[in-house]
Order: structure tokens, then sequence, then C-alpha cells
């Protein structure tokens, strides 16, 4: 039987509020490499723009790889909070059964 | 490889960086919610918890870190963004010699750039503060790539040498520096109680007894003007020796106009705070009566200033000149971290405030914008040329029957028509009382209500069109 500690509704909230910065990293992810995009492009010819374009994609591949973690973390904490409903939810109903029989 | 910087565009690398600087700051946002999020798991328990809270907080870490990778990048190119635009105004030049500069320019800068992007996907070390001796363009950009929960760290274990640091944005040496306060300000009153439970007192007692009373009055009168104005920004505190302290009233870092009050003898941390944090606060109101544009303006009591023993001599005014420059610097510096540009900068001196203007320009490779000399009895130089401004930035006021503002003690007098500056009026409001316009005459140019103080906001706020002249009607 899990210990019971928290109310299943801020696990939901922590898992809403993860998927909503996954979101922004994705966002950043999609940004990043335009931007550096836009410097590699604007100094044709030079070192920088190689290395811009090559930081954009590390950087980007990084934003990307926090962001499935996030989803991974939303995805638990969301399973977590409905794991938990069902187990108070048996409880309550074998309580219920038990107080039936006496 | 060969660089041709004719087809370089400053423009487009800039808009690139914003970009990039705008990325970092949703990052730190992100982090910011993901923290609060974990917050609100304090109380979860159980196995799931112990394997879930730690994961998350890495992950929060992970996009703290990201965010300032990113600004490592941006400020990497930022910090080259001069160079690529002179390589490229020089490369479309036709003379061989600029040809020839122009591909140095650009291979240097190329070079540099390069090397700090590629610097960016490198593993950061253990966080150390810069060394001393880095400027504070180092510092600023050492701060740039530091990722938000490093940031705070610093600020929470190390306000005292955080708050000191040349180079940080006003907002982060506000918040080190309001923690040292509130530091200081109890282990000055525990030695204080300490020292007086002491009976009876020694000579040695008594003579840290005044050292410790100066500190806590410097300190307690920093509290009194902080409480005032929740939202001033604790530039500089330094409670050694005569004490520094920098206090700036709006957006220091952000604003589009930055003015710098440096008051006279008599004014130094131990008695000037209070007094010249409300004149700023006189200019910064009448500049918000003059213009709709940001402004910030900061109370600087910054240097030594001398009492009637010292004033007649410019050591101080050097001294301080040098402590005004390399404040400047750090202001400048400051701003540009996290991506900011510089200010419009006006230095305001009030008597022999304008001499340590007049010794930080002529000396200091920073040069403000505009000077306005309110009462000065000099500003080391003979002429305008000498502080290296044209005389349509020097701005002289001096108020009718002022006895210091005609003396001329340090260099030619600044209101003589010889000395090329800008004349403008610095009359006391209206409705001052003709004894006091008299004998006061020295004491009322930020008097609100008043012409001076109407044209100090104008130099200020780069109206300096509209101010008024001797003989002018207001």
């Amino acid at each position: 039987m899990p210990e019971l500690y928290v109310e299943p509704q801020v696990l939901e909230d922590a898992g809403r509020s993860l998927t909503a910065e996954r979101s922004t990293l994705t966002e950043a992810a999609g940004a990043v490499v335009p931007a550096l995009g836009t410097i590699a492009a604007a100094l044709p010819g030079s070192r920088t723009a190689a290395a811009a374009t090559q930081t954009g994609a590390a950087l980007a591949a990084a934003l990307r790889s926090a962001a499935a973690e996030l989803a991974q973390l939303a995805a638990a904490l969301t399973a977590a909070a409905r794991d938990y409903r069902a187990v108070e939810h048996g409880i309550a109903v074998g309580i219920e059964r038990g107080g039936r029989r006496t | 490889m060969t660089v041709d910087a004719r087809e370089w565009d400053a423009d487009a690398c800039e808009r690139g960086v914003r970009q990039l600087f705008t990325v970092a700051e949703d990052l730190d946002r992100a982090y910011r919610r993901l923290g609060v999020a974990g917050t609100a798991l304090a109380d979860w328990r159980g196995a799931a918890a112990t394997v879930a809270r730690p994961r998350m907080r890495l992950a929060t870490l992970r996009v703290s870190g990201l965010a300032g990778l990113l600004r490592q990048a941006a400020d990497a190119v930022r910090s080259g963004l001069g160079g690529v635009a002179d390589a490229a105004r020089l490369a479309v030049a036709q003379s061989p010699q600029e040809a020839a500069e122009s591909i140095a320019l650009a291979v240097s800068v190329d070079r540099r750039m390069a090397s700090g992007l590629a610097a960016v996907d490198s593993v950061p070390g253990p966080v150390r503060l810069p060394d001393p001796d880095r400027t504070p363009a180092d510092v600023a950009r050492w701060w740039t790539a530091l990722p938000p929960h490093l940031r705070r760290r610093l600020i929470e274990q190390q306000p005292a040498a955080l708050g000191r640091l040349a180079g940080l944005p006003a907002d982060v040496r506000d918040e080190a520096n309001r923690r040292q306060l509130t530091t200081l300000l109890r282990q000055l009153r525990a030695e204080r109680d300490r020292i007086f439970a002491v009976v009876p007192p020694v000579p040695l007692v008594l003579a840290r007894t005044a050292v410790l009373r100066s500190m806590l009055a410097v300190a307690e009168s920093v509290e009194r003007a902080l409480a005032a104005r929740p939202r001033a920004r604790l530039f500089t505190l330094d409670l050694d020796g005569a004490g520094r302290v920098a206090i700036g009233l709006g957006d220091v870092d952000q604003a589009r106009h930055v003015a710098v009050l440096v008051p006279g003898m008599g004014a130094d941390a131990l008695h000037g705070v209070g007094g010249t944090v409300d004149r700023a606060e006189h200019v910064l109101a009448e500049a918000g009566r003059q213009s709709a544009e940001s402004t910030a303006v900061v109370a600087w009591v910054g240097y030594a200033a001398p009492s009637w023993r010292q004033v007649p001599f410019a050591t101080r005014a050097r001294a301080g000149g040098r402590l005004l420059t390399a404040d400047l610097q750090a202001l400048d510096a400051g701003r540009s971290a996290d991506g900011g540009g510089p200010a419009h900068v006006t230095l305001v001196g009030h008597s022999y405030g304008s001499t340590v203007i007049g010794a930080a320009t002529r000396s200091g490779p920073r040069r403000a914008d505009d000077l306005v000399l309110l009462g000065s009895p000099g500003v080391l130089a003979d002429d305008v040329g000498e502080l290296g401004l044209s005389g349509r930035r020097v701005y002289v006021g001096e108020a009718p029957f002022d006895p210091v503002a005609d003396l001329g003690a340090f260099g030619a007098d600044p209101g003589d028509p010889g000395f090329g500056a800008t004349p403008v009026r610095a009359d006391p409001e209206p409705g001052l009382p003709l004894p006091v316009r008299l004998t006061e005459a020295h004491s009322h140019y930020f008097d609100p209500g008043s012409e001076s103080l109407r044209n100090v906001a104008r130099v200020v706020v780069g109206h300096d069109t509209v101010v008024t002249h001797p003989g002018q009607a207001a």
C-alpha cells in the first residue's frame, strides 16, 4: 500500500506545469537554430558562421533532450495522481463495505 | 581561411543575438516556474517521491544551465558586433590600407567569436568569482553566461563579494548589497551593545567606538533612504574608511537616460546620503515631467567629500574622479550583461562635485554624454576642450549671488565665456525669500519648482535644445 502524503491534485498540477514547460523548451529548440542561422548567414565565409551552425544544432539537441525529460516526468506525475486516486477510492469502497457488514 | 567582410551584415548578426537573449529569458522564466512546481511537491512522501523529486530538481537545473549556455552563445557574438561592423565598413572602402585593416580586423574578430561559440558546449567548472584584476566588461560576460540557479546561489551565499563586483547589473548589486546591509546592521548594533556593556570604557574601546559609530551612522542613513524608497537600487555600499554609497532611483539597468549626481563639500557617506538621494529624487521627478522616456538617477556619494579644511585642495577631487570613472565603467558593463545597451549618461556635479566630474572626465576613458556643472568652483580645466567634450555638451549653471560659482579655484571659471561651456539659467524657485537667496544661493540648485532643476532635467532627458539661458524668460 503506498503512503499518501500529497493531494493527487498537487501532482496533477505539477504534471501540467511540466507539460507547459516542455512546450517552452520545444519552442526554444525551434528558435535557437534560426537565431544562430541568422548569425551564420550574416557572416559568410567566417569560422564564426561554421561555429554558429554547430552550436545551434548542439543547443537545439540539448533543449529537445531536456524537453523529453520534462515530458517523461509530467507523464509520471500524472500517472501517480491517477494511481493515488484509484487507491484512495478502493480504500473508501472497502471501508464502506466493511461498515455495511457490521 | 581568408575572410572577406564585404558581405558581412552586423545588423542581421545583432538580430540573431537579440533572438538568442529572448529565448534565454524564456528559459529563465521556465526555470523559475519549474522551481515553483517543485516546491509544491515538498510535502510528498513515500518511495515515488524519493525518486521523482530529485529527478525533477535535476531537470529544473538543466533548464537553468541551458539558459546560461544560450546567453553565453549570444554574448560571444555580441562582443564582436562592433568589430564586424568596422570590418564590413573598411572592406568596402577603396584604399588598399583600409582593405588590409579590414582583413586583419575581420580575422581577429572572427577568431574571437568562433572560439567563444566553441566554448559554449564545454562543461562549466565550479562557480568561482572573477579574479580581482578582471575588468567590469569581463565580469559582465561572466555573469551573462552564469545559469540562473548559480546566480541565485551566489547572491545568497556571497552577497558581500557580489555587491562590490564592478560589472554586475544594478539589480544584482542591489539585492546583494541589501543583504549585506542587513548583516552589517545586525553585527554593528550587536558590537555597539557589547562595547557599551564594558564599564569603565578603556581607551582602545573608545577608539573602536568612534569607528563603530561612524559605520553604523552610514549604514543607518542608507537604511532610512531605502526604507522610504523600496524600489531604489543600492548600487554601492562600502563602510570602510570614509565610506562609499551609491543609490539609484529608477531602473539603472534599462533606463534610456541615466544621470549621476555628484555632491560637493561635506557630502561624504557619513553626512551626504539622505540629502543627495533627496536631490536625486527631485531630478527624477522633474525628468518625468519633461519627458516620457525612461530615466534613472544615481545619488553618488562615492568619494571622500572634503570638509572646510580640505576643500581648498584638489586632492580629494582627483581621488573621487578615479572612483567615479570606475563606477561609470561598472554601470556601463552592468547594463551590457544579459544583452542591454548603453544609456545616455549625464553627470551632474554640484560645487566641489563638479570638480570631481572634471577630474573624472579629464582622465577617465569613459566620458559621459553630457555634463551639468552647478555652482562650480572649477573643473581642473581651462576650457571645455580639456574635458574632451564640445561646449554644447557641457552646461554651466550659476545662481545669482552664489559666491562659490565665480571662484575659479580649480582651473578657469566654467561660467566664464572663454571656457566655452553652455550657460543655463540656474535661478532658485521664485518663492524663495530674498534674504535666503542672498545668503544661501549656493544651496538651492535642486529645489523643486526652480528653473535650475528644470534645466538639469532637460539636459538629463536629452531635451537640451529647450534649456533656458541667462537673461532668457523661463
